[in-house]
C-alpha cells in the first residue's frame, strides 16, 4: 500500500501513518454493529414521545426479535445500495486517480480493490429482489458501471476490443433496452407531473455508459472519495429517518363497553395483552390500560405509515413496489373497518 | 505541475517495483498509469465527458433524495383524513335545508330526510367512512350557513362540520372568515315563481315595481332589486311560499332547483317561469375552515365524475331533480350534469389506475 511513497518518505513515518490508519479502521468496526442497536433504542424512544417510564413499557413487552424484523424488512434495500455504491464509486477511482497510492490513500479505492466479486453479485441479485422497480434503472447502471470498472481495472494488454464493448457497447445496449421497457412509465409519470419517477426511470439508462471508466485524474479524488464521505455522513441520519417512520407494534381498534353503558372505540398500538388487562398506546403517546372485562372486541387496521407515493405502473407493475413485493401474495384492503374509523361496530 | 510530478512518481515507482498488474491485486491500480500509452483512446477520450456524467449522477442522487426525505409532496387520503380530524368523529353532523323539497326536506311526520342535499351528504359521508345511521343532519337558516351553526328539533344551536344548503358559491362569500368551499356540485339558475293565474313573467322587468319575497342572505336578492321590483326578504323559502299564497307578494324568486320542488308539489296553483338570467348559481359545499376536509369533498365529487361506475351523483340528480323537470317545463331546473371537478391534489387516489 504504501510502496510509492517509499521514494518520497522516510519507512518510519509510513509505517506510523499505515499503523494509525488501521487502528481508525478498527474503531470503525467496533463501532458499526452498535449501529442498529442504537436505532432500536431511538425507535422506541421516538414511539414513547420521549416520555421514560413509556419508553420503559415498552422495552418490557416489546419483543427484540419483532423490533429486528421491522428494521430488517424496512432496511434490507440500504445493504446492497452502499455494497453498489463503494463498488462503483472506488473502481471508478482506482482506475482514475493519477497513482496508485494517491487512489489507495482512500479508504474507499481499498475497500473497492479488496471486495471479492461474489459480495457484489450477491449485492445485485438481493437489490434486484427488494428495491422498488423505479430504482433498477439505477441498479442496472451501478451493474454496468462495476463490470466496466472491473474490465478497465484488471485489462491485459491487446484487449481494446473487449473493452470497448464492455465499457461502451454493453451499457448502451442495455440502457436503450430498459428505455424502451420503461417508456410506458415514463411517458405517465411525466404526463403525471412525478418528475422525480420519471428523471428515476430516464436518467440512469442514459448515465450507465458513463460510468464506466476513468474520469480526469486531478478530479478523481474530488468526485469519489469526497462524495462517498458525505454520504457515510448522511446515511446514518436517512436511515434513521427511514426507520423512524416504519411501524414496529401493530396498529389496532379495541372495542370497549364497560357495563351496560355505549361502546367505545380506542385506537391505537397494541402493546400486550396479559390477564387482567390489554395495554394499548394512544394515537398522543399515552398508555391506556383497558380491562379485559370491557374489552368488547378489537382488530387489526391497516397500516397508515406508509401509503406509495407514486401511483405509476409500468406494464402492470407499480413503480413503488418491488420485485419482492409485486410477486409475493398480497391482501388487498378494500374496506375500513368501522372500528379503525374510532366508530363501534 | 503538481500533477505531472505525481504522475511521473507513478511510472517511477512501476519501474522501479517491476511488478505486473496481474501479479499482485494491490498493484491492479498501477494499470491506468502504466498502461498510459495503451490505453484505448475511448478510455482517454470519454475521461471529461464521464466526469460530467458522475457529476448529474451525484447531483441528482443528492435532489432525488432530498425531495423524498424533506418533500413528500401532496398529501394521501391517510394524511387528509388525519389533518381534517375524521377519524376522531363520532358522526358527521351536516347542516341542510329543511323546508326545499328535492333540495333538502324534512319530513316531520316520517322523520325523514330527503332531498339532492342530502344525497351528496351521503355520498360524501360514505367516502369518509360513516355509515347513514352515523350522518347527522340539522336544518340550518341562510345567513348561518357560514357560521356552520344548525338548530336541532328542540331549537337548540348545534355546530355542523359541514353545510350543503343549497349554498352558492361566490367571491364575496369565499372571502368571509369560516367559509371555504368545495368544487361545485351542482350548477343551477335564478327563476321565479307565481300563482297559476298570474299573467306570463318572462323577465324580472315583468314583475317591476311589485313585491318578489326572497330568502335572505341569498344570492338571489339583487336581481329583481335592479330590476325594480320590491323585495321581501324572509329567513326560509317555505315563508316565502306561505306569503305568496296569502298573496302578500305577487312572485317568489330563488334557485330554479329550489323554485322546481314546490311546483312539483302543487302544480296546478303555481307556475314556474325561466328570467333567462345568464348567471350560473354553483352550489358548493361549506367545510368552515377545514381545508383538509374540503380536499376529501373534492375527492369525492371527483370520483363521482370520473368514475363510469359511480352512478351517485346521476342517481340524486335522478331521484330529486329530474323528476320535478315535468312539472316546471320549460323552465329549466338545473344543469342535468355534474359540475367539472379539478383533479385534487393528493398523492394517490384510492380507485387510481381504474381510469384517466
Amino acid at each position: 500500500m504504501g510502496r510509492d511513497v517509499s521514494v518520497t518518505a522516510p519507512p518510519e513515518a509510513t509505517a506510523s501513518a499505515a499503523r494509525r490508519r488501521r487502528a481508525q479502521l478498527n474503531y470503525l468496526l467496533t463501532v458499526l454493529p452498535a449501529f442498529p442497536l442504537v436505532l432500536l433504542v431511538l425507535r422506541l424512544w421516538y414511539l414513547s414521545r420521549q416520555d421514560l417510564p413509556t419508553m420503559l413499557l415498552l422495552v418490557q413487552y416489546i419483543s427484540p426479535l419483532g423490533m429486528i424484523s421491522a428494521l430488517f424488512i424496512t432496511l434490507i434495500w440500504t445493504v446492497p445500495a452502499v455494497i453498489l455504491v463503494l463498488r462503483t464509486l472506488g473502481g471508478i477511482l482506482l482506475v482514475s486517480a493519477p497513482t496508485p497510492a494517491d487512489a489507495t490513500r482512500s479508504l474507499l479505492a481499498v475497500t473497492a480493490l479488496r471486495m471479492p466479486d461474489w459480495v457484489v453479485a450477491l449485492a445485485a441479485v438481493l437489490a434486484g429482489f427488494t428495491w422498488q422497480l423505479r430504482l433498477l434503472p439505477a441498479l442496472f447502471m451501478l451493474v454496468v458501471a462495476i463490470m466496466g470498472l472491473t474490465a478497465v481495472q484488471r485489462r491485459g494488454p491487446g484487449q481494446r476490443l473487449v473493452l470497448l464493448v464492455i465499457t461502451l457497447g454493453v451499457p448502451s445496449a442495455l440502457g436503450l433496452v430498459i428505455l424502451i421497457w420503461m417508456w410506458p412509465g415514463i411517458a405517465a409519470a411525466v404526463s403525471a407531473g412525478e418528475i422525480t419517477t420519471a428523471l428515476l426511470l430516464t436518467a440512469p439508462p442514459l448515465l450507465g455508459p458513463l460510468l464506466t471508466g476513468p474520469v480526469p485524474p486531478w478530479a478523481a479524488r474530488f468526485v469519489t472519495h469526497w462524495p462517498a464521505v458525505a454520504a457515510a455522513l448522511v446515511a446514518p441520519f436517512v436511515v434513521g429517518v427511514v426507520f423512524l417512520r416504519a411501524p414496529v407494534l401493530p396498529d389496532s381498534a379495541v372495542e370497549v363497553a364497560s357495563g351496560t353503558g355505549p361502546a367505545q372505540v380506542v385506537r391505537g398500538q397494541l402493546i400486550a395483552v396479559d390477564d387482567t388487562s390489554t395495554t394499548v398506546l394512544g394515537r398522543d403517546g399515552v398508555v391506556i390500560f383497558l380491562s379485559n372485562g370491557d374489552v368488547r372486541s378489537k382488530t387489526l387496521c391497516p397500516g397508515r405509515t406508509s401509503p406509495p407515493d407514486s401511483a405509476i405502473a409500468v406494464r402492470g407493475w407499480p413503480v413503488a413496489e418491488s420485485a419482492l413485493q409485486w410477486v409475493a401474495p398480497t391482501r388487498r384492503v378494500t374496506e375500513v373497518d368501522p372500528r379503525c374509523l374510532g366508530r363501534p361496530n | 505541475m503538481k500533477r505531472r510530478a505525481s504522475m511521473e512518481r507513478g511510472e517511477a515507482v512501476a519501474d522501479v517495483t517491476g511488478t505486473s498488474p496481474h501479479d499482485d491485486p494491490d498493484a491492479a491500480a498501477t494499470a491506468p498509469a502504466e498502461a498510459a500509452s495503451d490505453e484505448p483512446s475511448s478510455l482517454v477520450a470519454l475521461a471529461p465527458i464521464r466526469l460530467a456524467g458522475l457529476g448529474v449522477a451525484l447531483v441528482l442522487v443528492i435532489a432525488i433524495t432530498f425531495v423524498k426525505l424533506f418533500h413528500t409532496g401532496p398529501p394521501s387520503i391517510d394524511d387528509l383524513r388525519a389533518q381534517a380530524g375524521v377519524d376522531s368523529w363520532q358522526e358527521l353532523t351536516v347542516g341542510v335545508k329543511d323546508d326545499q323539497p328535492g333540495v333538502g326536506y324534512y319530513d316531520k311526520r316520517t322523520k325523514i330526510w330527503s332531498g339532492f342535499d342530502i344525497d351528496v351528504a351521503y355520498m360524501i359521508a360514505e367516502d369518509l367512512g360513516f355509515r347513514r345511521a352515523e350522518v347527522k343532519f340539522y336544518a340550518i337558516e341562510s345567513e348561518d350557513r357560514a357560521r356552520m351553526q344548525a338548530t336541532d328539533e328542540s331549537g337548540r344551536r348545534v355546530p355542523v362540520k359541514m353545510v350543503i344548503a343549497s349554498y352558492s358559491i361566490t367571491p364575496a362569500r369565499e372571502a368571509m372568515a369560516g367559509v371555504t368551499f368545495s368544487a361545485p356540485y351542482l350548477y343551477t339558475e335564478q327563476s321565479v315563481i307565481t300563482l297559476a293565474e298570474h299573467a306570463k313573467v318572462t323577465t324580472l322587468q315583468d314583475l317591476g315595481g311589485k313585491a318578489v319575497c326572497t330568502i335572505s342572505a341569498s344570492t338571489s336578492r339583487t336581481a329583481p332589486a335592479v330590476a325594480g321590483a320590491t323585495v321581501v326578504q324572509r329567513n326560509r323559502v317555505s315563508e316565502c311560499f306561505d306569503a305568496l299564497r296569502t298573496h302578500q307578494v305577487e312572485a317568489v324568486t330563488t334557485d330554479a332547483a329550489i323554485l322546481a320542488g314546490y311546483e312539483s308539489q302543487d302544480p296546478k296553483d303555481l307556475k314556474h317561469w325561466d328570467l333567462g338570467l345568464d348567471n350560473t348559481e354553483a352550489w358548493g359545499v361549506n367545510v368552515g375552515e377545514n381545508t383538509a376536509l374540503r380536499d376529501l369533498v373534492n375527492v369525492t365529487l371527483y370520483r363521482s365524475l370520473k368514475d363510469p361506475r359511480d352512478h351517485r351523483w346521476e342517481d340524486a340528480y335522478l331521484r330529486n331533480l329530474q323528476v320535478e323537470t315535468a312539472a316546471s317545463e320549460p323552465t329549466p331546473i338545473a344543469v342535468a350534469q355534474q359540475p367539472d371537478v379539478p383533479r385534487p391534489r393528493v398523492r394517490e387516489l384510492p380507485w387510481d389506475g381504474t381510469y384517466p
